[in-house]
């Protein structure tokens, strides 16, 4: 391509191609190729003048040159520009519109004659007149209708003037509603697509990560433990248990093996898989997300609903002030104020942008908030519930103690249990083998094939004798070994607040293993925070003794907490939690707390959840820092007072107009004016960022305590 | 006889036909056609170069406010390679 560098500057150089080098349609694959090389940070094209302009890294300006050199639009296709392009062209078109609209405007105001800018008012206002005919038609009174009725009202004054002024202040509140909503929606895909919706492609050369869309039918796919399966498929090597539920609703895992079908959206439990792709998820998950976001009546906010049915609901009285003002005053002036003012407009226009402002915030910040309506009912919460493990700790146990009874000593009871453990990759096992480890014990394989008992433990032949390991329950009531008074004081006193592992060999306890799981660093930093912020009933759900939950609560300062809770009962305490008028919000990871999170009245998956814990979650947070949930309780309460703080001044304000329109204090075009002048600013008011970058690093900053 | 052509009516109505009949020819020439055409692809040049300096404007605009960023230390790293170049 011919070009003119028009700026060059150290990293940054500015391409001139004229306004006839390409057409609007490959500005999306001009900045496509330009920004996929690697020496190229951020670009922008724009057709209308032919620029190219390339912010680049260090010492790459030749490169630079050379890819725009070689840029051949003949060769390029008009393809889907990127999200961020995307955003890009919403900014740069609102402002081009915006501008084209009020210069015109003024322009015509300047330099048209009197009876063409009459023509050309009569002309317009025909829009509106019929779009309040046809709502009218619709046996609907809504605001559309009141725009039409200020429009015939001005032009049957002759006041072609006002009206002109009240179109053109119904266009900007238009062109400004469209570009929010435009600018809301593509900064959501673009920070929602941006880290997910990517798949392992098993090539020849390894495994790669490309995104989802470079993937074709008959492309081999590699899927793992916790991960959902994103395309429907056969399998074409490797074995593992799925979780179908999402789609047959059947509990239990299926295992799959080679020439099996696999389903996109169900989630494999244990095990890898390579999938050989038969059909592409038209529709992503993320993609599905936003367009529930943006126009799911269910998901829109209680208090926005309300809003856009208080905005049409107010529509009548406007009319009946209108008629009213008319038969008191005889004024058809001071009637038509009142038209060109009413609340609805302001409510119904503010109130959305400063929910979907609040949610691509959240979005910024790495929080995905699947709708309105979970923010409201985050920020109205007075309980919150954890699950203990992965929530609250990292699900990273660590071995603390052994204790080891009759014949056996510390290190042969770990030696054992390594032996056994090391077969099932699970986080305590791992505990117990990185323990072994630490401490330099080496096992060799001594015993028979080892049997897991799902949820309780593991047990095996081990030199003729029967050998189990697991939980309290497991080994002293499924396996009935004895726990005498004085081993149990034992384990009690050494374990503290660990949870424990019972070893038995032969019928006889050998031995115990004191596991702990440490909280995260800032959990006690978040937990204070939240009760700062207004929640009363801080609980925890652990599967833990009564002891290591006790501990545990009085280490973080929790008001409540269930120990020895199975999967199933989570469920259970929410509901319970509910019922007695609570508000709860439940903050889990795992599977088994899928069940709980859909039962809370919000629900939030942490960064480590499964996949499907992250689908049923309504809120999901990617970083795995606990402090996060305070962000969203200030972001929501915050919310919450913008919106009744603009319903007030909207409300204050309106009614003093019309006040001053009815004791004929100000014009109509002058009320029209201000009225919409109010409404742009609320607007504009609404979109800025709720939380203020020092709000933010305040939220962030660990106290010393929490370093250490 | 002489009183019909003093009639205004009459006179009216023929004019009104003569311009309709040159106003047909007028409009089915091919000289008004590429006048026309001329004209709107005038217009639509004289809109797109309007464009196009518009476009120029803004990006000027914004270069100046980058060399301005840049001068003040906002960034740093292409201020640093200026001073060393």
């Amino acid at each position: 391509m011919k070009f003119k560098i028009v700026y060059d500057k150290p990293q940054r150089i500015r391409f001139r191609c004229g306004a006839y080098a390409f057409d609007k349609e490959y500005e999306g694959a001009i900045y496509n190729l330009v920004t996929a090389s690697p020496y190229v940070n951020s670009a922008q094209v724009s057709s209308a003048n032919g620029g190219i302009l390339v912010n680049y890294t260090k010492g790459s300006r030749s490169k630079i040159i050379d890819l725009v050199r070689a840029i051949n639009v003949k060769t390029l296709k008009k393809n889907e520009p990127s999200a961020e392009f995307g955003i890009q062209k919403i900014d740069s078109d609102f402002h081009d519109n915006l501008f084209t609209l009020v210069a015109k405007h003024y322009l015509s105001k300047m330099f048209l004659p009197a009876p063409i800018r009459t023509a050309i008012t009569l002309y317009r206002s025909a829009k509106y007149i019929k779009k309040a005919l046809k709502t009218l038609w619709n046996g609907k009174l809504t605001v559309d209708v009141l725009d039409g009725a200020s429009v015939v009202a001005c032009l049957c004054q002759r006041k072609f003037k006002t009206a002109a002024t009240v179109m053109f202040m119904l266009r900007i509140s238009g062109l400004l509603e469209e570009y929010t909503h435009a600018r809301t929606k593509a900064v959501l895909t673009d920070s929602l697509a941006i880290k997910t919706d990517r798949v392992w492609l098993v090539t020849d050369d390894g495994d790669v990560l490309i995104p989802i869309e470079d993937l074709r039918v008959g492309d081999k796919i590699r899927v793992q433990t916790g991960k959902v399966i994103p395309v429907d498929g056969v399998v074409a090597d490797g074995e593992a248990t799925v979780n179908e539920s999402s789609m047959t609703g059947e509990p239990l895992p299926v295992l799959k093996r080679e020439g099996i079908s696999v389903y996109a959206g169900t989630v494999i439990e244990e095990g890898s898989i390579v999938v050989t792709v038969r059909q592409l998820a038209s529709n992503t998950k993320i993609s599905k997300i936003i367009e529930l976001i943006g126009n799911s009546e269910e998901l829109k906010a209680g208090v926005q609903s309300r809003a856009e049915t208080l905005a049409d609901r107010i529509v009548p009285f406007s009319f009946i002030g209108f008629f009213a003002t008319l038969i008191f005053t005889k004024n058809i002036t001071r009637a038509v104020s009142l038209l060109m003012v009413e609340y609805s407009c302001a409510i119904k226009l503010s109130t959305p942008i400063a929910v979907i402002s609040a949610v691509k915030e959240a979005a910024d910040n790495d929080i995905t908030i699947k709708g309105g309506k979970y923010l409201e009912a985050f920020a109205n919460a007075d309980t919150i519930v954890f699950d203990k493990t992965g929530t609250l700790t990292n699900a990273e146990p660590v071995l603390e103690k052994v204790v080891a009874f009759g014949d056996y000593t510390e290190d042969e009871v770990l030696r054992i249990s390594a032996c056994l453990e090391e077969h099932f990759p699970h986080s305590v096992a791992n505990a117990v083998v990185i323990g072994a480890e630490k401490r330099g014990i080496s096992h060799s394989e001594e015993h028979t094939e080892v049997e897991y008992v799902v949820a309780h433990g593991i047990a095996t032949t081990l030199h003729g004798k029967r050998a189990i390991i697991g939980s309290k329950h497991f080994v002293v009531e499924d396996e009935n070994v004895t726990v005498t008074k004085e081993q149990q004081n034992i384990i009690d006193e050494k374990s503290g607040s660990c949870s424990v592992l019972y070893l038995a060999i032969g019928g006889e306890l050998s031995g115990a293993l004191c596991i702990s799981d440490p909280p995260r660093k800032e959990a006690k930093q978040a937990i204070d925070m939240l009760k700062k912020q207004g929640i009363k009933n801080v609980v925890m759900l652990t599967g833990d003794s009564y002891r290591a939950a006790k501990a545990t609560a009085a280490m973080l300062g929790i008001t409540d907490y269930k120990c020895q809770v199975l999967p199933e009962d989570k469920h259970r305490y929410v509901e319970e939690m509910k019922q007695n008028g609570q508000k709860v919000i439940m903050v889990g990871d795992g599977i088994n707390d899928t069940p709980a999170l859909a039962a809370a009245n919000v629900s939030v998956a942490m960064n480590d959840a499964s996949d499907i814990a992250r689908e049923t979650a309504d809120i999901t947070i990617k970083g795995s820092d606990l402090r996060a949930l305070v962000r969203v309780r200030k972001l929501s309460k915050d919310l919450m007072k913008r919106i009744n703080k603009n319903y007030r001044f909207i409300i204050a304000f309106n009614s003093a107009l019309l006040l001053s329109g009815f004791m004929g204090i100000i014009q109509p075009s002058v009320s029209a004016f201000l009225h919409n002048a109010s409404t742009m600013m609320i607007c504009a008011k609404s979109m800025t960022p709720l939380t203020k970058k020092n709000d933010k690093d305040k939220a962030l900053s660990l106290p010393e305590k929490a370093e250490q | 006889m002489l009183k019909v052509f003093k009639n205004e009516k009459l006179w009216c109505a023929v004019a009104g036909a003569a311009a309709v009949i040159v106003g047909k020819k007028i409009l089915k020439a091919d000289k008004t056609r590429s006048l026309a055409v001329t004209g709107l692809a005038k217009g639509m040049k004289l809109q797109k170069d309007a464009k196009a300096a518009f476009q120029n404007m803004k990006d000027e605009a914004s270069d100046i406010c980058y060399d301005a960023k840049t001068e003040a230390g906002i960034h740093e790293d292409a201020a640093a390679e200026e001073v060393t170049e």
